[in-house]
């Protein structure tokens, strides 16, 4: 063994690295958040205590409800994102399939899935003690709506994608960020009043608090109105930005003939 | 809607280099920022007729690809209007692509590498809705002799000969009015090219089907195509058929002969071939090789062959052949290529 060949491959890939200048800085601040998000959930053990976490019966439910509903915000964010796909996208645009069936087509599979993670975490959770009281009127309509907003900024990041090729900023915001700012593991209501403040912008928290009432509190659609209008507001608005980049992102790739670039 | 299968009225194609920065600044349209401007396609008006073979030639970088991918609406042109099948290309792509069937020269892309050839091939038959999917799978597959176990090995497993089997049955799914194919021979064994020769002759079994295929391969374009347009630096620089092409630089005062001999032991084949050169009725004589010359003899004094065959032999040379030169629709094109004057 000679170390010679082992530093020329600690070489190459520090040169690869580095090449990617945007994926760094993202890197750094993914480390930096994470170490913040689990600092709170730590330095909260006694949140089953909590005044927050009570309303929702155990921090078990609270979090269950949370991390399950994440599978679904990956599925939406997720799916235009492998729709557009440039090993795909050519092949996408060739097709007499509109862009919008392919989108919906791609987005299918990946619902399912994220449905059954869905289902399994709420089932497992119940043979753990959590006890449900679910109007599922309102639990579906939140579904969808929450869906529909995560799928427009999925079609965001996808659109930004074909420009950018790499660089995907949205679903970094959402998944990264989204994570310690609305209440996926925590209330947000434990946050500094900065970072709650911050936690107002992004519709997730207010997806997973309409989400727990009406799983966790049986909460009816008239109950959650309060909540909810803005959210079918933020879900039609987002989606109309969502296909307006996406269609432009497309028109632009084939301006330029980049559809089929990495 | 235009009477042709395929038609391109001025088109022009120019590609812009711009860096990340510029890029995002340019699809926000905040201002324009211009880049180094590289022209694919200049101008470019072509007619293609229903049901003929077109073969579209040049050297690599001329626009060959770029023309491919915006009658197939995957790039937009710049200025201009191209049709297929009577359908513009930008307003109505939904509709041109119902009615293509596409091999591109990246032919194993939008393949799931890890699915059959088969389950791959079904998806496309399911999206171009095709009445019989199964069948039409079947169908394309017993084509492009692609049968047995090697439809149902992963994508990946299969060797690039056999990819590209797989990508001309996609093309051949929609059993399009039009087919596009870009270089379509690669990577295919000498025997399947035989094959592909016959297939795209009796167009994939639909003899009204329109085909336009760009490749640098000669002899499929002489063997197959009915026109043939030359593109290079974007601009079509000729459009005629095979026969036509390669009697563009025929004269039409002497007749070429290759003259090739057993061997050259005194190495003195230099000096006869200046000997021949002299002979009344002979324009040319040029060395080929060391036992091969190329001779241009006037077309009213063929009997000049009795004169060069009697000093040949008299030098003491074995002549192991004399035949007359076919016109060669390769040399044809590097002519025009390189700007040759024609000479008929």
């Amino acid at each position: 063994m000679n170390p010679k060949r082992i530093l020329g491959y600690l070489i190459i890939d520090f040169h690869d690295w580095v090449s990617y200048k945007f994926e760094i800085s993202f890197w750094i601040i993914n480390t930096l958040v994470g170490a913040v998000t689990y600092a709170f959930l730590g330095t909260n053990v006694a949140l089953q205590r909590g005044e927050q976490i009570a309303q929702y019966g155990s921090f078990l439910s609270f979090l269950l409800v949370g991390m399950s509903f994440n599978y679904l915000i990956y599925a939406s964010l997720d799916a235009p994102r492998i729709a557009i796909n440039p090993w795909n996208l050519e092949w996408n645009l060739t097709l007499p399939t509109s862009l919008y069936e392919v989108i919906l087509g791609s987005v299918c599979f990946r619902y399912i899935i994220g449905l059954f993670e869905f289902t399994l975490y709420l089932s497992i959770a119940s043979s753990f003690g959590v006890t449900y009281a679910i109007d599922f009127v309102s639990t579906i309509v939140t579904i969808v709506l929450g869906a529909s907003v995560m799928w427009g900024f999925g079609m965001i990041s996808a659109g930004v994608q074909i420009i950018t090729k790499r660089w995907d900023p949205v679903t970094w915001f959402f998944t990264m960020l989204g994570g310690l700012l609305s209440g996926v593991w925590f209330p947000y209501q434990l946050l500094p009043p900065s970072l709650q403040t911050l936690s107002m912008f992004m519709p997730q928290t207010y997806i997973l608090e309409m989400l727990r009432r009406s799983m966790l509190k049986n909460e009816s659609i008239p109950s959650l109105w309060g909540s909810l209008y803005p959210l079918l507001i933020t879900a039609l608005i987002i989606l109309s930005i969502g296909v307006f980049v996406y269609s432009r992102s497309i028109r632009y790739a084939k301006e330029h003939g980049t559809v089929g670039e990495f | 809607m235009t009477g042709n299968a395929i038609e391109l009225e001025a088109v022009s194609k120019l590609y812009e280099k711009v860096d990340f920065k510029k890029r995002v600044i340019n699809v926000l349209r905040l201002r324009g920022i211009a880049g180094e401007k590289v022209t694919a396609l200049d101008k470019v008006s072509l007619k293609v007729g229903r049901g003929e073979i077109f073969g579209l030639l040049g050297p690599n970088g001329a626009g060959k690809t770029t023309m491919i991918k915006i009658l197939t609406t995957i790039l937009a042109p710049d200025s201009g209007k191209a049709y297929v099948d009577g359908y513009n290309v930008v307003t109505d792509s939904l509709k041109v692509r119902a009615r293509i069937g596409v091999l591109y020269e990246e032919s194993d892309r939008g393949f799931g590498w890890r699915l059959s050839a088969w389950t791959n091939l079904l998806f496309y038959s399911r999206e171009y809705l095709v009445d019989d999917p199964k069948e039409r799978v079947e169908e394309v597959l017993r084509m492009v002799e692609l049968t047995g176990d090697d439809t149902y090995k992963w994508f990946q497993k299969l060797s690039k000969g056999m990819k590209q089997k797989v990508a001309l049955a996609r093309a051949l799914i929609p059993n399009s009015q039009v087919l596009f194919l870009d270089e379509p021979q690669r990577s295919l064994d000498i025997l399947f090219v035989l094959r592909l020769k016959e297939l795209i002759k009796g167009k994939f079994g639909k003899p009204s089907r329109t085909i336009f295929l760009s490749t640098h391969d000669m002899r499929l374009v002489e063997e197959t195509c009915d026109r043939v347009a030359i593109i290079d630096k974007g601009r079509i620089v000729k459009v005629g058929t095979v026969d036509e092409l390669k009697s563009l630089f025929r004269s039409l005062e002497s007749v070429p002969y290759t003259l090739e001999v057993a061997s050259d032991p005194a190495g003195s084949f230099d000096k006869l071939s200046q000997e021949i050169a002299s002979i009344e009725g002979v324009e040319e004589a040029k060395l080929m090789n060391p036992i091969r010359l190329e001779i241009h003899i006037r077309k009213d004094r063929l009997d000049a062959l009795n004169n060069i065959i009697g000093i040949v032999m008299d030098r003491g040379y074995t002549v192991t052949g004399l035949t007359q030169k076919e016109d060669s629709l390769e040399e044809s094109i590097a002519r025009i290529l390189r700007g040759g004057e024609l000479e008929s």
